[in-house]
């Protein structure tokens, strides 16, 4: 007999893992199409896109601008904040504090500054600066340590000019590169802010969409995508200050903050109840939480595993299927429309392509799955047909569907794998705020917690999200060493 | 004895290489079946792109061992061999293959890796294998394609000459014209029956290997020692 040692292998037995528990939490998981002419409502929307309208908006403009400046300034504010913490992001302190700020995320963010400083462009921008701070922090350190230069030049020097020589400048190319690709990020974080009331794109696409005028939703959408699209030719590096003096000019900076509101939502608001009463009550304490975890915390978190589970799959198998799409290897220049195809699933946000896909399906868990399968498994299908341009092929290269099966598929696989992992926390992080959209999922709770004004309650809960996505980023970054995932390039 | 034979690559006056930059600005080169022919020269000298474009030239007769194996590195030993067929072959067949290999080829792949010295590694993936492995393993992807013309750059790099000579049998066994560039010399001399030597864009000479004079190789050798 002869033994199978092949690297092929592990990752059949990785994958075949992730399907069966895929499919074990899809078999739970509640994926009935409860709308009653699913058809119909695909087709009212389709329509909308045949004849766009965008005549009809008041305040189309403001929007667009808002939903820019809001990016603009949050970046900015992150991107300054996570450069000076990239050098410091070693310190276990500083570490955990940014794993802490960026696993919430910016609509919880938002939706706890909107009590403090009501629908304020204070809250758009902090809202997108804190988490986005987080990730600069970390991804800022991780491109410094790759740095040409040695490392101990600047890390036990504290001075600023040689950290800035040694560590921002040979580097300053990948930074600069990241930093674009987060304002795309930004962009869609920014739009989104509207589905709880701020005034940017989001808020008029949600409207637009719930009264049914796919027309105007169309048009927004496709305004959206034109404005991620050619960010290449607008976003000018030198521009930026411009930008954001611009963006700091147009935003209106007054807030209905009132300082004794402030400290009631510090000190009374958010301290659980039991603890406000007179005498402190152990028992009532303990029941409180006792009722909060069985209620909200444990049923929270079950859902949001078992929806990321099921959209992992779901997305790990879309991005095997679309990324030969958008490969030039194997489609010649028939790639490019694969290529537009993947993006616009990039472009829309999660939970935009959920509200819709929960206008024709109606309301499941399926609409929940559905997004974040689309729009991970476009992200990595297009990074794994970039992936796949760049491997060297024979000159006595197979062709066709051969060159997919035994050339490029094998080639790209562990790059697959080491994706999936990655994009599973953050598939988490999103799985919490489609809760919004009435999936029960942590986000559910927290989104009725604000509602219902009991702010005691929707804090723990953000703060129960924040540790079960930080365990599961450890969990993960612990398998990926132990799979030895992490020394794969992935892009 | 090949006198008589029909031609196999009859090149005349061609610029070969990069459109605006031939590297090969008038190349003519004629050979007949049942040749065996090393291809001498210092690196960069060209001998890469000629092998390349003779490929091209007749890619359906020809069995080709780039210098870079360029296996699949995930995949095993048998399927690296296996590829090599790929064409010969319908998708459907071949996706199966994938998944399980079918036991006829099996057994004649194995027959093949016990051959090149891969014996029991026939399931062992590319980047569990040495460098030498590797070569023999991309040696074999031509081997199993049973085309009549060989063409190798550089197959035998890194293997020890014994091996390389017992290779070097296997493929003129199986084909009866072989087009191999080698760093070689005594190989070259001792195993071919026609050297040609490169320099600088244009044949150096080109001399039945009994006839070759040691200012011929000096010409090419002495470079590759200090160019190494």
């Amino acid at each position: 007999m002869i033994t199978v040692d092949t690297t092929a292998r592990k990752y059949r037995l990785i994958s075949l893992f992730i399907a069966s528990l895929g499919i074990l939490t899809l078999l739970m998981a509640d994926i009935e199409i409860s709308a009653t002419d699913p058809m119909d409502e695909l087709l009212a929307i389709l329509a909308g896109f045949i004849s766009p309208d965008l005549s009809q908006i008041d305040y189309l403009a403001e929007a667009l601008l808002t939903t820019v400046s809001f990016a603009v300034v949050g970046i900015s504010i992150a991107a300054t904040l996570g450069i000076f913490l990239a050098p410091l992001h070693h310190l276990p302190l500083v570490s955990h504090f940014c794993a802490f700020i960026r696993s919430i995320h910016e609509l919880f963010w938002a939706l706890i500054f909107l009590q403090m400083f009501g629908l304020s462009s204070i809250t758009g921008v902090l809202a997108i600066a804190i988490p986005y701070t987080g990730i600069f922090a970390r991804v800022y350190s991780d491109i410094l340590e790759q740095s040409p230069l040695d490392r101990r030049h600047w890390i036990n020097d504290t001075s600023l000019s040689v950290w800035l020589y040694t560590g921002i400048i040979p580097c300053w190319a990948a930074i600069a590169q990241y930093t674009r690709y987060r304002f795309e990020c930004g962009l869609r974080s920014a739009a989104i802010l509207g589905f709880i009331g701020l005034p940017t794109l989001g808020y008029y696409l949600e409207t637009a969409f719930s009264q049914g005028q796919y027309n105007q939703a169309a048009g927004l959408l496709l305004l959206f995508f034109a404005m991620i699209a050619t960010l290449k030719w607008w976003l000018n590096i030198r521009l930026v200050l411009v930008y954001l003096i611009a963006a700091i000019v147009y935003l209106p900076w007054q807030s209905q903050l009132e300082f004794k509101y402030l400290v009631r939502f510090i000190t009374q608001d958010i301290v659980p109840q039991p603890l406000l009463e007179p005498t402190l009550n152990l028992s009532h304490l303990s029941q409180w939480f006792g009722d909060l975890v069985s209620g909200q915390i444990l049923p929270g978190i079950g859902a949001s595993l078992l929806l990321s589970v099921s959209a992992l799959l779901c997305c790990g198998v879309i991005a095997l299927l679309t990324w030969p799409l958008a490969s030039r290897a194997i489609l010649g220049r028939g790639y490019i429309l694969g290529h537009g195809l993947l993006i616009v699933m990039r472009s829309t946000p999660e939970i935009i392509l959920a509200f819709v896909i929960m206008l024709i399906i109606g309301p499941s868990m399926l609409p929940a799955i559905l997004a974040l399968a689309l729009h991970n498994g476009a992200i990595i299908g297009y990074l794994l047909a970039h992936r796949a341009d760049r491997v060297q092929l024979r000159v006595d290269r197979p062709n066709g569907l051969n060159l997919w099966a035994y050339e490029l598929q094998p080639q790209i696989y562990p790059s697959f794998i080491s994706l999936i992992f990655y994009r599973f926390e953050v598939i988490l992080r999103e799985s919490a705020i489609l809760g919004m959209l009435g999936v029960t999922t942590l986000g559910f709770y927290i989104d009725s917690a604000f509602e219902a004004l009991f702010f005691d309650v929707a804090l723990i809960l953000i703060l129960v999200t924040a540790a079960l996505n930080m365990l599961v980023n450890s969990i993960s970054l612990r398998l990926r060493r132990y799979l030895a995932l992490d020394r794969i390039v992935t892009a | 004895m090949t006198q008589d034979c029909p031609t196999v690559f009859n090149i005349s006056n061609q610029a070969i290489g990069f459109k605006n930059q031939p590297i090969f600005s008038n190349l003519s080169l004629m050979i007949k079946q049942g040749e065996k022919v090393a291809i001498v020269g210092t690196s960069g000298s060209g001998k890469s792109t000629l092998l390349n474009y003779l490929y091209q030239c007749r890619s359906v007769d020809v069995a080709y061992c780039p210098q870079k194996s360029m296996l699949v590195d995930t995949l095993s030993v048998y399927h690296n061999i296996y590829m090599g067929i790929l064409n010969q072959h319908g998708f459907f067949y071949n996706i199966i293959n994938l998944i399980r290999p079918f036991p006829v080829h099996k057994t004649r792949v194995e027959q093949l890796t016990r051959r090149l010295g891969l014996t029991g590694l026939l399931f062992k993936s590319i980047d569990k294998l040495s460098g030498g492995q590797q070569q023999r393993c991309a040696i074999g992807r031509a081997l199993y394609q049973r085309l009549p013309i060989f063409i190798g750059d550089e197959p035998f790099s890194g293997l020890d000459p014994k091996q390389s000579v017992e290779l070097l049998k296997a493929i003129k066994d199986q084909h009866q014209t072989v087009v191999v560039a080698l760093h070689n010399k005594e190989m070259a001399l001792n195993q071919f029956d026609r050297i040609i030597g490169i320099k600088d864009g244009a044949i150096a000479f080109d001399t039945p290997a009994t006839e070759v004079s040691s200012e011929q190789l000096d010409l090419i050798y002495h470079r590759i020692e200090h160019s190494e």
